[in-house]
């Protein structure tokens, strides 16, 4: 098998595959790229058993290959000094000559007999949704930041998606905060499903989306849900874990709601979170009259700033964890936000003007 | 029209600084009917090189005071009784007094064992101290004064004033009349060497510091003239600051015979986990990180750590802990001392959605009960029946 390629492709498809690629495995073979041909297309492919990803290239030739390349190709293909690479491949002793310039590299391929299968899954009685990348890129940021990644309660370590009829909903969590988010789309079509999906898998993908416009087909299959984008072939091993019911965390009444303009009190977070500290990031924030008055005093001094808001309902001050406030201001752009607030220890709700589909529930922390 | 003392009301809070007279000298006096009357000092021996750390009333007659060498304390004072001081009996009765000031607020902000500031609403705050004073007087048998004002600066001057076995005020309004002719010394925060380079420029009255050109401050004091000059002027906007945090709080049972029951292991440490637990509930206070402390019979001792996935104040969890570090490190019974500690302490406790789930909120709720019974019986009440297993010897 002999081919040329374009440096800027190859490397894209190395880069993503490249995010299921293990550092270290069990199963040696899992640590190496799997690059495969049939008669008209050449597919990358890698897994770390949880999540499975698989490019395709455009490729013409006869010969049918199959041979796992070691993972050090992608920074091979990434420092070669021309725009055009050649490989060639000897299938008698599986090495992969690789040359670019005056570059050449001959690495020593190994049989891919190891390497498991990926069978490319489609949705069953036309399950699935089309959504454009961007507006997918958009949803998972503003979710999956409130997943966790502490390992104590792996539940949550998952992003849970509810479909249902025209519904797609999201809810992603720690304990502490949690997203709720749904979107409504008459083409799409559902019987009711559940699962869910480990938020790592979901982070990774929000990397490698990219920023040109692409239809994204997402849709659940056995024990995965798979994301299908240009030449890419997604698909994230579901978590087989219990998602707590927290529908009863959601209050249904306000006891004070405020709008903010979201740059300035995300500025002024930023400003108090330089003095929070200790695994709470604690600051106080205080409605009254017209005015969010946030204060944070820690063992370096104390800070007060007052931001200007629109206030309805009663007066109230709370603590709460900065690091929470920042996500949600970071992960969004609107121009104000909605903060809703249910007494001193009840849940403090963010809302977006723009999106009644959307909520932030981050719970305060308690000073006794 | 309204009043100095009506617009101080709507702004909120009076400050009251409670300061104890004297306090180990009144305590060994009260305990001690043969020292009443006489000059009393704690502190280190006249012969060797301690200093005096508290002395009667009687004894500052002589011209002792506190921070003076012992051997001095003694020249002036041969006939004083010198006590070398006993700091566990001065804590447990400075715990009753603070217990007294928190029946009038839970705004408490401990300075030392033997002071501290109170806040109360405004208007409240002279009702309060005077009752306070008797109370303390008429429980303890203790002498204390009282500074009352609208800030913690005022009440620690009117203290100073007031003192001893008095409740004094000084109000904002009074500031010009009663704090201006007072010299430089009566300003707290002032030190002798400050005092002296204001004596320089002429500034010899608190009076004088208020008047004086905040530049000719600044060109002395520098960044510290603006809060020196506002002092002066009886301005002080410090909060109170009721959260001191401990490091870390421990139990620790030494066995009178080394104990080699297991199980009798376990349950003392239910017990030091549950005394950890109230500790930590009673100060609002969560610990990150659990250390179990084993010494066993050749007296070689270990401590081990685990850090929790988040900070906790629950029994349970604690003794989890604990029980899970013992069974790493248990090694060949016997042991001479189990110990338990808790530190990486948070104030505040942040607050999870599973707070609202059944079986979380019953295990808080015996919790709770369990503490209130403990504050008002004082000891473990209820507790849990793990303890019950052979009470093993033990050397407090």
């Amino acid at each position: 098998m002999s081919l040329i390629l374009s440096k800027a492709s190859l490397y894209r498809s190395l880069d993503i595959v490249e995010k299921a690629l293990p550092k270290e495995s069990p199963i040696q073979a899992l640590e190496n790229v799997l690059l495969e041909s049939d008669s008209n297309q050449l597919t990358l492919s890698t897994t770390n058993l949880e999540l499975q990803v698989k490019v395709s290239l455009p490729y013409e030739g006869d010969e049918p290959v199959s041979v796992l390349i070691p993972a050090k190709i992608t920074d091979i293909i990434r420092f070669l000094p021309a725009p055009e690479v050649k490989l060639d491949l000897n299938p008698d002793n599986l090495q992969i000559a690789i040359s670019s310039g005056r570059a050449k590299y001959n690495l020593f391929g190994a049989a891919s007999s190891d390497f498991p299968r990926i069978e490319e899954a489609s949705p069953s009685h036309g399950e699935s949704m089309t959504i454009s990348s961007s507006e997918l890129k958009d949803i998972l940021r503003t979710v999956v930041f409130a997943a966790s990644t502490e390992e104590t309660r792996p539940a949550f370590n998952g992003v849970l998606f509810e479909f249902d009829a025209h519904r797609w909903s999201l809810i992603s969590s720690d304990t502490y905060r949690l997203v709720f988010k749904s979107i409504f789309n008459e083409a799409w079509r559902f019987q009711n499903n559940r699962c869910l999906v480990p938020a790592k898998a979901l982070r990774e993908l929000l990397k490698i989306l990219d920023q040109e416009e692409e239809e994204v087909t997402l849709f659940p299959s056995k024990d995965q849900l798979i994301f299908k984008f240009a030449s890419v072939y997604y698909a994230a091993r579901l978590l087989n874990e219990k998602y707590p019911d927290i529908s009863s965390v959601i209050p249904e009444r306000h006891s004070t709601r405020i709008m903010v303009n979201r740059k300035e009190i995300k500025e002024t977070i930023s400003r108090a979170a330089l003095l929070a500290e200790g695994l709470n990031n604690a600051i106080c924030l205080s409605v009254s009259d017209g005015s969010l008055t946030v204060r944070v005093s820690s063992q370096i001094g104390r800070m007060e700033e007052t931001v200007a808001i629109e206030h309805e309902g009663e007066e109230i001050d709370l603590y709460i964890n900065s690091r929470f406030i920042m996500d949600i201001l970071k992960a969004t752009t609107t121009e104000a936000v909605v903060v809703d607030f249910h007494g001193k220890t009840g849940p403090v709700i963010f809302r977006l003007p723009d999106d009644e589909h959307y909520l932030y529930l981050v719970l305060p922390i308690k000073m006794d | 029209m309204t009043t100095v003392r009506e617009r101080r009301a709507k702004d909120g809070l009076e400050i009251l600084l409670c300061d104890l007279d004297a306090f180990y000298a009144s305590v060994e006096q009260r305990d001690h009917p043969e020292y009443r009357g006489k000059p009393v000092i704690v502190g280190g021996s006249p012969t060797g090189r301690g200093v005096v750390s508290t002395c009667s009333y009687e004894a500052r007659q002589f011209g002792v005071h506190s921070a003076m060498p012992s051997a001095k304390a003694k020249q002036l004072c041969p006939g004083a009784i010198f006590l070398p001081g006993d700091m566990a009996r001065y804590r447990r009765v400075s715990e009753q007094v603070f217990a007294i000031y928190e029946r009038f607020t839970p705004d408490i902000e401990i300075v030392s064992i033997d002071e501290a500031y109170l806040a109360l609403p405004a208007g409240k705050g002279l009702a309060a101290a005077a009752e306070i004073h008797r109370t303390v007087w008429e429980e303890l048998n203790l002498s204390l004064t009282i500074g009352v004002s609208a800030n913690k600066l005022l009440a620690k001057i009117a203290s100073e004033l007031a003192k001893p076995d008095r409740v004094g005020a000084l109000w904002p309004e009074e500031v010009e009349a009663l704090l201006w002719p007072l010299s430089l010394e009566m300003l707290p925060g002032l030190g002798p060497a400050s005092v002296q380079k204001l004596n320089r420029i002429g500034i010899t009255t608190i009076g004088h510091l208020a008047a004086a050109p905040f530049d000719l401050l600044q060109k002395y004091f520098g960044k510290s003239a603006l809060t020196l000059q506002r002092s002066a002027r009886g301005i002080d906007e410090r909060p109170l600051e009721p959260f001191r945090e401990a490091k870390s709080i421990s139990e620790e049972k030494t066995f009178s015979m080394d104990l080699a029951d297991e199980e009798a292991l376990r349950a003392v440490l239910m017990a030091q986990a549950e005394s950890l637990g109230y500790r930590l509930r009673s100060g609002g206070l969560r610990a990150r990180t659990v250390s179990l402390k084993l010494r066993y019979a050749d007296f070689r001792t270990i401590t081990r750590d685990r850090t929790l996935p988040a900070p906790t104040d629950r029994d349970l969890e604690l003794y989890q802990t604990a029980i899970e570090l013992f069974t790493i490190h248990k090694g060949r019974p016997p042991w001479r001392l189990v110990g338990l500690r808790v530190s990486g302490l948070v104030s505040g406790q942040q607050i999870s959605i599973f707070d609202s789930l059944p079986a979380e909120k019953k295990e808080m709720e015996l919790e709770q009960v369990c503490d209130r019974l403990q504050d008002k019986y004082g000891g473990a009440v209820v507790y849990r029946a793990r303890r019950l297993l052979k009470p093993p010897p033990e050397i407090d």
